[in-house]
């Protein structure tokens, strides 16, 4: 009985803290947006959020930064270069903030998953399964997308 | 329709990253290599920054620091542990796509504090997304969104 209900409390401290993360990732796109109305153009808010974001997460790499780096050059240079097209990212994201509504942007921007199965698919020695599952979630979203920028076109 | 390619763009940028991203950490522990690809991206972000908007960067009133901070924080050590913890307790099929509704979270706070008023094509579209990501990330094989964001 004692398990089970830890077992519970396990399961549903675990949701709260993935709705706490999408939570966290849908209002940071709300608050970018708010803040580029208000206060300074995407690259400057991209800039300083990035920083602050850097800072703080130096606490949790710590002393590990340097061990960490004892890994194969070509291994760094991969972590780079994703770090340089995320920038592009980056400055796509808020500059698509700047023009059209969140509601819009958003679950465009949210596709990312999406993208990665693909290419993981097709330059990853396959190493994602096509699934029934994957093929009619991949049709959803690319259905859904056509209805938002339908929908944006119409409002 | 600029800013709808802008979205795709952040979306297969954010996207290819993630596959950068698995094959630098095969030997590499991921808040290290987390941290790393932060760093490129903001050297590269900030050099933009000053060469282009360097005015605006001096110009800025303290205030608009304390936002910054918290912008930082909800989209890189907030969002990534919470997306960690929950991957750790429930498990990726499970935490995943839960993690894939912010969309749906984006949308109520646009309307609770910039007042966007999406129409029911845009709130329809919204949900197929959601649904159609909550399909593909439950098989395992993708995480959510790191967030460059």
């Amino acid at each position: 009985m004692r398990a089970s209900l830890a077992i519970n409390q396990k399961v549903w401290t675990g949701y709260a803290f993935a709705l706490g993360a999408a939570m966290c990732f849908g209002g940071s796109n709300v608050l970018a947006k708010s803040l580029i109305g208000q206060y300074a153009p995407p690259l400057v808010i991209a800039c300083f959020s990035l920083l602050f974001g850097i800072v703080a997460l130096l606490p949790f790499v710590g002393r590990g930064l340097v061990a960490g780096l004892r890994v194969p050059k070509v291994q760094v240079g991969m972590i780079l270069l994703s770090g340089a097209i995320a920038a592009g990212a980056v400055i796509s994201l808020y500059f698509s903030l700047s023009r059209a509504l969140v509601v819009v942007v958003s679950p465009i921007a949210a596709t990312n998953p999406l993208v990665t199965l693909i290419l993981a698919h097709l330059f990853l020695q396959r190493m994602e399964r096509v699934t029934h599952r994957v093929v009619m979630g991949t049709l959803l979203v690319v259905v859904g997308v056509a209805v938002v920028i339908l929908g944006s076109a119409v409002s | 329709m600029a800013a709808i390619l802008l979205a795709f763009l952040a979306a297969l940028g954010f996207g290819s990253a993630a596959v950068f991203v698995r094959v630098g950490l095969q030997q590499m522990k991921s808040p290290v290599g987390a941290f790393l690809s932060l760093v490129a991206s903001f050297v590269l972000i900030a050099a933009l920054a000053l060469i282009l908007n360097l005015d605006a960067i001096l110009a800025l009133p303290l205030i608009a620091f304390l936002w910054f901070i918290l912008l930082g924080l909800l989209n890189y050590p907030l969002g990534r542990v919470l997306t960690f913890a929950s991957v750790s307790l429930v498990g990726a099929s499970r935490a995943t796509p839960l993690i894939a509704s912010a969309p749906l979270f984006a949308a109520i706070f646009a309307l609770t504090f910039l007042g966007e008023r999406p129409n029911i094509l845009i709130g329809m579209g919204t949900m197929t997304i959601i649904g159609g990501l909550a399909l593909v990330v439950s098989e395992g094989g993708s995480g959510a969104r790191q967030s460059g964001n």
